[in-house]
């Protein structure tokens, strides 16, 4: 499972020669993982994937596919599958033509094709539909196809370029898991591309956080949610309160900050930072406690500016430190309820709970 | 108030209408009047005419000169269509892929044969020919047609391309298709209406083109064009009139082909009536 079946090794894109879109990207993939490359538009994920499948060249560095180097080997020739966005189904071919396009290209012989095509087919539950036209097709069928045609000569890495973003919420959920559980149950390795925290998070084996063209951060989800390593990831990956100071000493794996009121915080430090060092503090709101805690460090008094109510859960709008939007979640709807606008809340936290990250794009 | 409109919209369409049918009388009668003289008993371009009959049709068909041209004709614009289409399209597809600055210089440049007066290509190219041996061969005549043809095909394949999605060619790259298979398997089918369009366009221009034609074909390379302008100067027979009849059901046929392949495409590109089943 871990030998590399991809490798990058200090690929740079530059479209004008000047701002580069990727920097001197390092990069290992796994055989048969699924990896996703998560970032906001124009961190350069998407250029990485396009140069991986032969859309675009690196300006500089090697991108090798199995110890082979894909410098200037065609698009036709990599053997990579893909997804697109839109689909990009042949419209004047029917779904099974569709699916027997790439079977003909790789040289799979009349006799063979449509017991493959079938089988394509019923792994996507659509065996119904293959004398249809795309055109007749919802949404999230044609992604089916998309998908079955992609994977349908077994290739043994497939890309997918935000392959659910036109579809709406609740079949994109349905769908996710349906492409992880084909990713399982075929063992292909996936890189998928997606500007969407959560769908990185469902689908993921590793997620390679990009931003301004270099990954911040590679990781299982778990790690990047627990563990960021700064406050880019941080902030892009789920909620979090964020909380600007300094650094005052060390003790090992704890440090206190002083945020800017003078008030001070146990915290975990991820990395070595020097003394008096600017840092961000990074607590997921599901963290926070309400009332008194059992420990003792990190509790605080918060002004109440908000109850949030969401069903199974509410969520305390604070003022505290210098922001009026440090978030607190509670399942105890019922005393949530009881609260009122600025009311004083205790909260408090465990320093494990509290991340001292260096501030972004300083790591 | 309803009223007033009413009276005032009255005139107004009348006047519309009158004048449309006018313009529309302006425009057909020379053709129109082409009709009954072709169908002539007599032996002069003039009307009324003394009685119908065919014989000028059968003196169509049954003259070696009209018989010759009406070959050349064919000839020159089938040739001239395929190979106008051929340079036309590629061109298209060339500027529509390719990565580079001036493309619509480059559109401007190929396009000069339509821009410029024909008589100013048609005389260019005759002193070109003479100095390569040219003129006054059906070879010479196709080139030059088809230099006039080319910007036609160019700009109605650019015009179909715009709607063609280039992640069709990526995905058939990912899917293991060098790029002559695409083209052939991909491209050419979903741009197959524009390219009709343009090899019909091409082909027109080629059969009706007279200037060139003077210029360039000599006794044994004339066009049907080329063959009444010598009929009108020579004799002045009512066979021409027989011819332009011809020429004019020609043209009706091709706008007819055309406008069949053009709603085929509209028919197959929008969806059928039986809706998709839900996920």
């Amino acid at each position: 499972m871990t030998d590399a079946i991809v490798t990058f090794d200090k690929v740079t894109k530059s479209y004008d020669g000047t701002t580069q879109v990727v920097k001197s990207l390092d990069l290992e993939l796994r055989r048969g993982e699924f990896l996703t490359l998560l970032g906001p538009s124009g961190s350069g994920k998407t250029t990485t994937l396009m140069m991986l499948a032969g859309f675009e060249e690196p300006s500089s560095g090697v991108i090798t596919l199995d110890g082979r180097r894909l410098n200037n080997v065609p698009a036709h020739r990599r053997g990579i599958g893909m997804v697109f966005q839109n689909y990009a189904l042949f419209p004047h071919l029917t779904v099974a033509e569709n699916l027997a396009f790439p079977l003909q290209m790789h040289g799979k012989s009349k006799s063979e094709i449509p017991g493959l095509v079938k089988r394509a087919l019923d792994m996507v539950q659509l065996g119904h539909l293959g004398d249809r036209k795309p055109v007749q097709l919802s949404g999230g069928q044609q992604q089916r196809v998309a998908v079955a045609r992609a994977l349908i000569y077994e290739p043994q890495l497939v890309l997918m370029d935000e392959p659910l973003g036109a579809l709406d919420k609740q079949l994109r959920e349905q769908m996710q898991l349906e492409i992880k559980h084909l990713h399982e149950k075929l063992g292909v390795t996936v890189v998928y591309v997606t500007h969407d925290q959560s769908e990185a998070l469902t689908m993921s084996d590793r997620i390679a956080v990009f931003h301004h063209g270099v990954i911040q951060q590679l990781a299982t989800p778990a790690e990047l949610y627990e563990r960021p390593t700064n406050a880019f990831v941080a902030s892009f990956i789920g909620e979090n309160n964020r909380l600007d100071g300094r650094l005052v000493s060390r003790d090992g794996e704890l440090c206190r900050v002083r945020i800017s009121e003078g008030t001070e915080v146990v915290a975990k430090a991820v990395v070595d930072l020097p003394i008096d060092a600017a840092v961000v503090l990074s607590i997921r709101p599901e963290r926070v406690m309400i009332g008194d805690g059992e420990h003792g460090m990190n509790r605080y008094h918060a002004r109440l500016e908000e109850v949030i109510y969401l069903g199974d859960h509410c969520k305390l709008r604070l003022a505290f430190g210098n922001t009026e939007s440090f978030i607190a979640k509670t399942a105890d709807t019922q005393a949530a309820g009881k609260m009122t606008r600025g009311d004083s809340v205790t909260v408090s936290w465990h320093p494990a709970s509290c991340l001292a990250l260096p501030p972004a794009d300083a790591a | 108030m309803s009223t007033a409109t009413a009276t005032e919209r009255g005139p107004a369409r009348w006047m519309l209408r009158t004048t449309t049918i006018l313009i529309l009388i302006f425009l057909m009668a020379p053709i129109i009047v082409v009709f009954p003289l072709s169908f002539s008993s007599g032996e002069l371009l003039t009307l009324p005419t003394p009685g119908y009959s065919w014989r000028w049709y059968d003196d169509f068909f049954n003259s070696s000169k009209w018989l010759l041209a009406t070959r050349n004709s064919f000839i020159v614009g089938i040739a001239t269509a395929i190979i106008a289409t051929s340079i036309g399209t590629l061109a298209a597809l060339g500027i529509f892929l390719g990565k580079f600055r001036g493309k619509a210089l480059l559109v401007a440049l190929m396009s000069t044969p339509m821009v410029v007066p024909v008589v100013v290509t048609a005389a260019a190219v005759y002193f070109a020919f003479s100095l390569v041996g040219l003129n006054n061969s059906l070879a010479g005549l196709i080139i030059a047609h088809t230099v006039l043809s080319v910007p036609y095909v160019l700009i109605t394949v650019l015009a179909t391309l715009q709607t063609f999605d280039r992640n069709l060619l990526k995905a058939a790259a990912t899917l293991g298709a060098p790029p002559h298979i695409a083209f052939f398997r991909i491209v050419l089918p979903l741009i197959a209406p524009g390219v009709a369009t343009g090899a019909l366009f091409a082909f027109a221009t080629s059969f009706d083109e007279l200037v060139v034609a003077l210029f360039v074909a000599g006794p044994e390379q004339f066009t049907l064009p080329r063959q009444m302008y010598a009929g009108l100067r020579e004799f002045l027979s009512p066979t021409i009139a027989a011819a332009a009849v011809l020429l004019i059901v020609c043209s009706l046929v091709l706008l007819a082909v055309n406008e069949t392949i053009r709603t085929r495409a509209v028919a197959r590109s929008a969806p059928r009536a039986d809706p998709a089943e839900p996920n």
